[in-house]
């Protein structure tokens, strides 16, 4: 009898989940929609994303550049086409590779974005990439696929549980999750493939894609952290996104089709030079020295901004004070004085390792050119002090 | 981190006694009432399903409609002056952030510190004198947040929490949570007068939020 009553109850709470299970396919939106009954699920999501859009005004980590958000925004326009009005851009001063475009509009470019792209092509790539996730409603259908995988995994556990299987119930869950993740990568392939359309047929390069992945591959090898050089190939069965190496072949693959010509460097990097040594040093202070010299490295490879970028690596270099760093983050900041657009802090530097070897009348040189080079410094009256210290006179 | 100070406030809610004052005392001493600003209510609905748990928005806007009209009406029922806060204005930052502060002064207000006294102990957290910005903009001496939070079980969810008990013999705990606080901030000083917590009622439910605003306020001394 209650064998009867434990499959009449597992057939409706099966019935019961499996009526729970949400469509993931939510198709593609118009521009101006936004939902309109108040119970469903994506006017939840709205509803959430109103909130951190609210929460995001109020930041301290938005960059308010009037100049920069102008531009951005324009090259969202260019990939967005008529939805153009639905997104509402906001750059986040973060060091991380990220962008996103959430249900109701709000666009978020990560400074870490526009600091690693080398050209205007890459970077409409990601928008085109981010585009596509909110035309597409991704959103709404990866939270549908998760949900049901929780009703799946919720029932299968279930009844092989009931069912005298014990340990095995986890099966069940893997199953499902597994499903989930899947169709995850499956929209970052799709987000992929779309967003080089969009950046093509606005004027972009077509091989892009595969170059801001590849940079990418790059710097995430070259870090000091296991877990983050296993990040760019750690999909596998359990991964949101696909392996970058796969990402890459595909869009290389994709770009044989598509119009390409060469990215102007030099015109994207006026975009950021003014921005360049604030978003490296956010990189800097994270102290994965290895990810960081790769990217400074990259973007020294373009001849150009080497008074910052030398400065960069010479703190990297004594950040990392591995043996002989000392010597190398020397003669990087003495380089990097050599360059007009050297930072002030290049010669404070010098002082301080020139003092720190007891090379008093050297130090006092430098902490001097420091002075002269940023008259308002907040630290003039300790540098003033230090000059006498070190040489016995007033400066 | 608000639901884990509503959570706490839920559990210990038997504990706290009444307030001295309510609100229907009408004010004996002849001094002007207070004029009170009615803060929007900040207030979640979460719908748990066998899917997962997810924000109702139609729920949450229709709980924040009664409580906000329902703080409003019983108040000036008791004789005072409200003014309700303007959410479709556009404020100062410094206003914007003081509400974001406020979040947090509440989370904090109700933690258990033992090493300070218990539970209570932190009502000395205070929005400081930045609250006097409300104060300036509406005229007002002391202004009434409000948080609710409640999570709603589907019918789906309760037949299987009834399928694994007949299943195992153990019946998983129902997540369904009701719980209300108002807390009167005095815009002079930006310090808490008082809090008081309802639990149960639906919000969502035009009677039962009145009930809701009855029970709260009944714990409040208002002056």
């Amino acid at each position: 009898m209650l064998n009867s009553l434990t499959r009449l109850g597992l057939a409706a709470g099966l019935a019961v989940s499996l009526a729970a299970c949400a469509s993931t396919d939510h198709g593609v939106r118009s521009a101006g929609d936004r939902p309109m009954d108040l119970s469903s699920t994506e006017a939840s999501l709205w509803y959430q994303t109103d909130e951190a859009e609210s929460r995001l005004q109020a930041s301290g980590q938005l960059n308010s550049d009037p100049a920069l958000n102008a531009w951005v925004n324009a090259r969202i326009c260019e990939v967005a086409g008529t939805f153009c009005d639905d997104l509402r851009l906001y750059i986040l001063e973060s060091p991380t590779f990220n962008a996103s475009m959430a249900p109701n509009g709000m666009a978020i470019v990560n400074t870490g974005l526009l600091l690693r792209a080398e050209t205007t092509d890459e970077l409409a790539f990601v928008l085109g990439h981010e585009f596509v996730h909110f035309e597409e409603n991704h959103f709404l259908e990866r939270h549908a696929a998760m949900r049901n995988a929780n009703v799946t995994s919720t029932v299968l556990g279930s009844v092989i549980g009931v069912a005298g299987g014990g340990g095995l119930s986890s099966f069940g869950s893997l199953l499902a999750y597994g499903g989930a993740l899947s169709f995850s990568r499956s929209q970052e392939t799709e987000a992929d493939t779309k967003g080089l359309i969009h950046a093509t047929e606005a004027g972009y390069s077509a091989d892009a894609g595969a170059a801001i992945w590849s940079n990418l591959l790059d710097e995430l090898t070259a870090s000091d952290h296991d877990e983050v050089t296993r990040r760019g190939n750690d999909g596998g069965v359990f991964g949101t996104h696909p392996d970058i190496d796969v990402r890459i072949a595909s869009l290389t693959a994709q770009a044989a089709d598509l119009p390409v010509h060469d990215g102007d460097r030099a015109a994207y990097r006026r975009i950021i030079r003014p921005f360049l040594q604030d978003w490296l040093d956010m990189h800097i202070v994270r102290r994965d020295h290895g990810a960081t010299l790769a990217l400074v490295d990259r973007l020294a490879g373009q001849g150009e901004d080497l008074g910052v970028l030398q400065y960069a690596r010479g703190r990297i270099y004594a950040m990392r004070a591995d043996d002989g760093d000392d010597a190398l983050a020397l003669a990087e900041f003495e380089a990097a004085t050599r360059h007009a657009d050297a930072p002030a802090d290049a010669w404070r530097a010098i002082g301080e390792m020139r003092r720190a070897q007891g090379d008093n009348p050297a130090a006092a040189a430098a902490f001097q050119a420091y002075l002269d080079h940023s008259p308002q410094a907040r630290d003039r009256y300790l540098i003033e002090r230090l000059i006498t210290d070190l040489t016995g006179t007033q400066p | 981190m608000k639901h884990v100070a509503l959570a706490a406030t839920l559990a210990v809610g038997g504990l706290i006694a009444p307030f001295s004052a309510h609100a229907d005392d009408a004010p004996a001493d002849g001094h002007a009432p207070a004029q009170y600003l009615i803060m929007e209510p900040n207030a979640e609905i979460i719908f748990i399903t066998t899917g997962g748990a997810e924000v109702r928005a139609d729920w949450t806007e229709a709980a924040t409609n009664n409580l906000r009209g329902h703080f409003s009406d019983q108040i000036s029922s008791a004789g005072y002056t409200v003014t309700g806060f303007d959410s479709d204005a556009q404020h100062a930052d410094e206003i914007q952030q003081l509400l974001y502060l406020f979040e947090l002064v509440s989370a904090s207000a109700d933690l258990n510190m033992p090493h300070k006294g218990g539970r209570g102990s932190n009502h000395d957290i205070t929005l400081g004198e930045t609250a006097s910005l409300l104060r300036e903009h509406y005229n007002a001496d002391r202004a009434i947040f409000v948080d609710h939070y409640s999570q709603i079980e589907s019918g789906g969810v309760f037949m299987t929490q009834v399928l694994v008990g007949t299943a195992t013999g153990f019946t998983p705990p129902s997540q369904n949570v009701r719980a209300t606080i108002g807390t009167i901030i005095d815009l002079e000083t930006g310090d808490i007068v008082e809090r008081a917590q309802a639990t149960l009622g639906d919000a969502r439910d035009e009677g039962e939020s009145a009930g809701i605003v009855t029970r709260v306020l009944n714990n409040l001394p208002l002056e």
